[in-house]
């Protein structure tokens, strides 16, 4: 316990002390003032005095602009940031477009082809549950038969072409003959699961790569054999495909695939969620809904997104200029502008492994958010700037975060 | 724990959801510590858009900072009292008799609900006349936002001993004012202390 500080003070000496301005700001009960007073009863009197001058100046109401105005200043600044950042922004060397017209020739040539095979349903069956994403360790299931189990929070996946086995955190290397399916007559698969909480980098046999999200599962075989490089997932992918214009590469989901040649491009399309979107940054893709005979499929261009409506079962295309935001959890963040918030409640439980409890009729009054959270961060971290941004109070026990919605009361304003 | 300092940095390396942050955590206080200074509301706003489009172009170029809300408050001060300097050269009224801006540190218009509260502002006008502006200035950092001394010297341009000065010349108007007005006093805090 501090020795008395306020033994010889004066009404002055007081309102001249910083922190003893701040602690009749925090003292609020009775009881704690009379605490206070009563450990610092050599000096009571001038506190008292010191106390009244001081409770004239308080505020106790949150003064808070008009929404309208708030809206159109910040429209103002926003626009103005924009413009002077695109007016200000270095050159990038990066070339943008590399798809010739010769090669979009063959896109549309195998379209035409797929339209035939793809009559027959072709859903591949995760060899395991949905309930094995809810468990700590990233599995690699191989397709001679072994699982192999990754410690790491984050794993880089490489299967080394030609050599029948697989690297580890350019470490471990672990041995996979390819191994047919005498049923089917085609490779079998190697899969991956990525649990909720955790996400990884994978390399196939024809250079691709694929980062891989929370919550998701992926299937691919160690080779790609066939006239075309046919892969599945259950989850959220961003993909780097390795250009080959011969052998289409096709992102096959519950629902929707999605063929490309040589291109960049993120997919989510979680069986549990109801939209399954995809983005395209650069190159050309051709998307379509596998669950009907007949189907037409979509062709996508740079900065595009389709969202494909599991209960309207309908793709709608839409511009999308800011798609790098749509892969910023490959670098750990994750970026939403105008989003619903429940939808980032959704994804949050994905990253962190985690469930959110609240009343969903609060939730979803809660107007559009915006936002960057760093996945890097502990949970308790994002909460905070969370709760900071949309105010609401939390509380977290375990895995459970619950949201308290007590809406703060607003001063009536004309 | 993302700081100030983190968050500032992130607003100069052109990261739009700093931005976003920045605005929408001060806004509501900058707008309302201009109301301080004058009732002219579209004046206000054009300051801080001001503020804001100065920080946007500069960005590279501003220093680091510790306390944001801080950092802001002085440049608007600033910004805020040549702005009213210039709208009173343009306007008609005859200034003779004060060479320096007149500031008009004032207490919001609350809507008052009961009649203590009207008869506590009042007072609390009737005392804050007693001071002059830069006075009534310093009590609002000291006693309403509690700021210390660094910070009020930092915001207001003055060094230690003048901040100091300011705030006991200010203590003993007050505290002759209350013993004038002990009526006043008894009926107010008879309210407080049973609060």
């Amino acid at each position: 316990m501090r020795g008395k500080k306020y033994n010889a003070y004066s009404v002055e000496d007081l309102l001249h002390d910083q922190e003893f301005v701040s602690i009749v700001k925090r003292l609020n009960s009775p009881e704690e003032w009379d605490q206070f007073l009563q450990y610092e009863s050599e000096s009571a009197n001038n506190i008292i005095q010191a106390r009244k001058i001081l409770q004239l100046f308080q505020t106790s109401e949150e003064e808070i602009l008009a929404k309208e105005k708030n809206q159109k200043l910040w429209d103002n600044i926003y626009r103005f940031n924009t413009e002077f950042s695109r007016h200000h922004k270095s050159i990038s060397l990066k070339t943008f477009v590399r798809v010739a017209a010769s090669i979009l020739i063959i896109i549309s040539l195998g379209g035409l082809l797929y339209l035939h095979f793809n009559k027959v349903k072709n859903q591949y069956q995760f060899s395991e549950s949905r309930n094995d994403l809810k468990t700590e360790s990233l599995l690699l299931v191989l397709s001679n038969g072994n699982t192999v189990k990754l410690e790491k929070s984050e794993s880089k996946i490489k299967v080394l072409t030609g050599q029948c086995a697989i690297q580890i955190d350019n470490d471990q290397i672990i041995e996979n003959q390819s191994t047919i399916n005498k049923a089917t007559n085609n490779a079998k698969f190697n899969e991956v699961i990525i649990p909720f909480g955790k996400k990884s980098k994978l390399v196939l046999g024809d250079g691709t790569t694929v980062w891989l999200n929370a919550g998701s599962r992926f299937a691919f075989p160690q080779e790609f054999n066939g006239k075309k490089r046919e892969v599945f997932l259950d989850g959220e992918a961003y993909f780097e495909v390795a250009k080959n214009v011969n052998k289409p590469f096709i992102v096959s989901t519950a629902e929707i695939n999605v063929e490309v040649l040589g291109t960049r491009f993120n997919v989510s399309a979680y069986k549990s969620d109801n939209l399954c979107e995809t983005v395209l940054l650069e190159g050309s893709v051709n998307i379509w809904d596998n669950t009907r005979l007949f189907t037409e499929k979509i062709q996508m261009v740079p900065n595009q997104k389709a969202t494909y409506d599991k209960t309207g079962k309908n793709i709608a295309l839409k511009s999308e200029l800011e798609s790098g935001r749509y892969i910023s959890w490959v670098n750990g963040w994750y970026e939403f502008k105008n989003e619903d918030f429940e939808l980032v409640l959704k994804k949050l439980e994905k990253y962190y492994n985690i469930n959110f409890e609240y009343d969903q009729t609060v939730i979803s009054k809660i107007l559009p958010v915006s936002g960057k959270l760093d996945l890097k961060e502990s949970l308790n971290e994002v909460m905070i700037v969370l709760s900071r941004v949309t105010k609401f109070e939390y509380q977290i026990t375990g895995k459970i975060v619950t949201i308290k919605t007590n809406i703060k009361k607003q001063p009536m304003r004309n | 724990m993302t700081t100030d300092k983190d968050i500032w940095n992130e607003f100069k390396n052109e990261e739009a959801n700093a931005l976003s942050f920045i605005y929408s955590q001060n806004i509501d206080f900058l707008f309302f510590y201009g109301k301080r200074f004058t009732s002219d509301e579209e004046f206000i706003l054009d300051i801080i858009q001001d503020l804001f489009y100065d920080l946007i172009k500069y960005r590279k170029s501003v220093s680091q900072t510790d306390n944001i809300r801080l950092y802001l408050l002085k440049s608007f001060r600033r910004k805020l009292l040549r702005g009213i300097e210039i709208k009173h050269k343009l306007t008609k009224l005859d200034r003779e008799y004060n060479l320096v801006p007149e500031i008009v540190f004032s207490i919001e218009e609350e809507m008052i609900t009961d009649e203590e509260q009207s008869i506590r502002v009042k007072f609390i006008r009737r005392g804050l006349k007693e001071l002059n502006a830069k006075q009534r200035e310093v009590i609002y950092y000291k006693f309403t936002l509690g700021y210390d001394y660094d910070q009020i010297c930092e915001i207001m341009s003055i060094n230690y001993d003048s901040a100091r000065q300011l705030v006991s010349r200010s203590i003993n108007s007050l505290k002759q004012f209350m013993s004038k007005n002990k009526f006043f006093l008894l009926f107010i805090y008879r309210r407080l202390t049973t609060e």
